[in-house]
């Protein structure tokens, strides 16, 4: 497989993330779906070379996802994952950061609930820095893993119309997708509460807003992709109940029939809240490709971050 | 009694001017004094300027020594030209009984220049009930205040101001309302929305002010609202300085010199509260320092290294100004002309002199204490954690190439810092 420089040597997020970038790493995750399909899913090439996960913040399944591709790739694999409690106010991030030095790493792959650590880890250390999430600000390796399901479904990217539906604010994923699937030429389409889905949104790249969930959008648009709900955010008085959300913005299995495209979702999902169980079964759904999907993106960041050593 | 001579040195218009004083009162200036009037003399090149007077640091004493000590911020002081500084009382424990101000006033004694403490507005700084006020203002008290936080029951606020009136001293009130957020860290506006950052809003601010301006009409204490930071909240403060109430504005060098650009580095050195805004705001209170009722307050925050690179949600508030903050404002406003050097000058020494009462100081003049503060304008430096006295080196203009050296501090007639 032929080996494309990207531009950055981190994955810090999609803001500004040049569109060759972005194509080189789907058109290599490609190639990687078509091994992960093969008898013996596994390759030789970052054999020798060391990945860490440090998730600072509990995750299952991206961290299982990073894991798999590390492996598949025949890397090393430490996983870290530092208690962070507010009552211990978390560990000092430059001692992380000196314990990332000294373990040799090549790449750093981080989760944590502030915006800015990756890039703070970026700017201090040798290692690739892959962000895989920082507070509600992003989340690009799961952005790249939805630009690439749109792609392998509809063969380009370019033009679509992709309908965000939730609580976009408190959403890294959101963000990432804005980005991306701007840079790519697609149309994004914010829906939810205004307190959820503030017009300012509109600015951050090819996005319109809107605050009601339309039997007409969920025609016009060629996918949708439901964000989970967290039952926080109703404490905090963003709306008024669970029921009035899912009523409102929920994609029940009357809403999933009328999705003329496809339904996707970041999982895990809350059924009952913004996925009715069954609505799945009602149209053309792409949340188990997602996942497979974001093995093989995630084995093409860090085949393209990190070159394969020789000998 | 020994006289002392300080020459060489010119006034901010570049005319030649010498001071004599004796003990801790000027006794004369002008452009040519004799030697042999002085039993010692200071020769030194440089502007002289009446020590720089700070209605708002943070000393952290007692109780957060680590950050800062009076003896490192008032040695910071000093080799920032300032002469007088007022700290806060948010510290551990809050200084809401006069026993503690007392015992601050005796340790206060030996430093290098006037450190004045300010007292809480409410015990404990828990807003539910008004300290010992007169006992507070006879321990020393030159200002009350619950900075750090609002006080926010109007009722308690009233009691507190009321007294704060009759005891002819003002309250600094840190005008936030804090109802308006959860949680914030950042201005709220497009760049904290794209950053993920939770928002401060400016309203938080103004609705404070506007509840603040209410409580100064009726109890008529004179209102020093500190670190202004929206240009929103200004209107407001404009009417009431028409309407005639004896009211204040402070303003910081971080809200005049920096945007909530700069939240795109993620440098948590930027992070402040009230937070820098955006360019709107900023220009607006670059506009502002002309009016006299504009007082410059550093809002000096030391805090350790450790404590400063945590994530940007964790980190704490605030930047540390003493040792550079009349550099940092004369290299970025006076030089590029966005402000004039008289200007920035009085909004350092005049006007927070009138705002404490302190009638002895803030001008050149025969009589006046002699504070004063050589500053050779031409000169650069390059702050480092290396060569600036404050424990806090948490300031992201550290490194930068600054003009205006500072050569002397005199405090009360005594040498408080030479370069």
């Amino acid at each position: 497989m032929e080996r494309i420089q990207l531009s950055s040597p981190h994955l810090l997020g999609l803001e500004g993330y040049p569109r060759e970038d972005i194509l080189a790493i789907l058109d290599t995750a490609r190639g990687f779906l078509k091994v992960l399909k093969q008898p013996i899913p596994k390759l030789p090439t970052l054999r020798g070379r060391t990945v860490l996960n440090l998730f600072f913040e509990p995750s299952t399944r991206t961290q299982a996802s990073f894991d798999l591709a590390a492996k598949r790739l025949s890397a090393d694999l430490v996983n870290i994952s530092p208690k962070s409690s507010s009552v211990v106010k978390g560990e000092h991030l430059l001692d992380t950061l000196r314990n990332v030095e000294a373990m040799r790493v090549d790449a750093v792959v981080v989760r944590h609930r502030a915006p800015g650590v990756p890039h703070f880890l970026a700017r201090h250390t040798r290692a690739a820095v892959i962000n895989a999430g920082d507070g509600a600000h992003e989340h690009p390796t799961q952005a790249l893993l939805d630009l690439f399901t749109l792609r392998e479904h509809f063969g380009d990217v370019r033009g679509l119309r992709v309908a965000i539906v939730g609580d976009v604010l408190h959403s890294r994923v959101a963000r990432s997708n804005i980005f991306g699937l701007s840079t790519l030429g697609a149309e994004v389409i914010l829906v939810g509460p205004p307190t959820l889905v503030p017009s300012e949104f509109t600015r951050f790249g090819n996005v319109r807003v809107v605050h009601r969930l339309e039997d007409d959008l969920l025609q016009a648009v060629d996918a949708v992709m439901a964000l989970r709900i967290q039952k926080e955010r109703l404490e905090a008085s963003f709306f008024g109940s669970l029921r009035e959300y899912h009523r409102l913005y929920g994609i029940t299995r009357e809403r999933a029939r009328r999705i003329r495209g496809v339904l996707m979702h970041p999982g895990p999902v809350n059924w009952g809240v913004e996925l009715e169980r069954g609505a799945e079964e009602e149209t053309t759904t792409l949340i188990l490709d997602q996942v497979t999907h974001g093995v093989a993106v995630r084995m093409a960041i860090l085949y393209l971050l990190l070159p394969p050593l020789e000998g | 009694m020994a006289r002392k001579l300080l020459r060489g040195t010119v006034d901010l218009h570049g005319n030649p001017l010498s001071v004599l004083w004796e003990e801790d009162r000027i006794l004369a200036l002008g452009p040519e004094i004799p030697e042999t009037e002085a039993d010692e003399v200071l020769e030194v090149e440089g502007t002289v300027f009446p020590g720089f007077i700070d209605p708002h640091v943070h000393l952290r004493t007692p109780g957060q020594e680590h950050k800062e000590t009076l003896e490192t911020g008032a040695r910071a002081a000093a080799h920032g030209g300032f002469t007088t500084v007022v700290t806060m009382p948010n510290t551990d424990p809050p200084l809401d009984r006069p026993e503690l101000l007392r015992g601050l006033y005796e340790e206060a004694r030996q430093l290098p220049v006037d450190v004045r403490f300010a007292a809480c507005l409410s015990v404990g700084r828990k807003g539910r009930a008004i300290p010992e006020m007169p006992l507070l203002a006879e321990a020393g008290a030159v200002a009350f205040t619950d900075d750090g936080s609002w006080l926010e029951d109007a009722h308690v606020a009233y009691q507190a101001y009321a007294m704060a009136a009759a005891l002819n001293r003002p309250v600094l009130s840190h005008p936030e309302d804090p109802r308006w957020h959860r949680g914030g860290v950042a201005h709220q506006g497009e760049r904290a929305l794209k950053l993920g950052l939770p928002g401060i809003p400016r309203e938080s601010e103004e609705l404070a002010v506007v509840r603040d301006l209410a409580l100064a009409r009726l109890t008529g204490v004179r209102l020093h609202l500190q670190h202004i930071s929206a240009h929103t909240s200004l209107p407001h403060i404009r009417r009431a300085v028409a309407e005639g109430l004896p009211v204040t504005a402070e303003v910081t060098p971080h809200h005049l010199l920096f945007t909530d650009e700069a939240l795109e580095t993620f440098d948590p050195r930027f992070k402040v509260n009230p937070p820098i805004r955006e360019e709107a705001d900023r220009d607006a209170l670059r506009k502002l320092l002309p009016e006299t009722w504009t007082v410059m307050g550093t809002d000096h925050a030391p805090h350790t290294v450790f404590e400063k690179e945590f994530d940007w949600l964790e980190a704490p508030f605030g930047l540390s100004w003493l040792d550079l903050a009349f550099s940092a404002l004369y290299t970025h406003l006076v030089r590029p002309g966005l402000v004039d050097l008289a200007t920035l000058v009085e909004a350092m020494t005049l006007r927070p002199a009138r705002l404490l009462g302190l009638g002895d100081r803030g001008v050149l003049k025969e009589g006046k204490r002699a504070d004063l503060v050589v500053v050779d304008l031409a000169a650069t430096w390059q702050p480092t954690p290396r060569n600036t006295f404050s424990r806090g080196k948490n300031n992201p203009l550290m490194g930068e190439m600054l003009f205006g050296v500072v050569r002397l501090t005199v405090a009360a007639g005594e040498v408080a810092y030479r370069g």
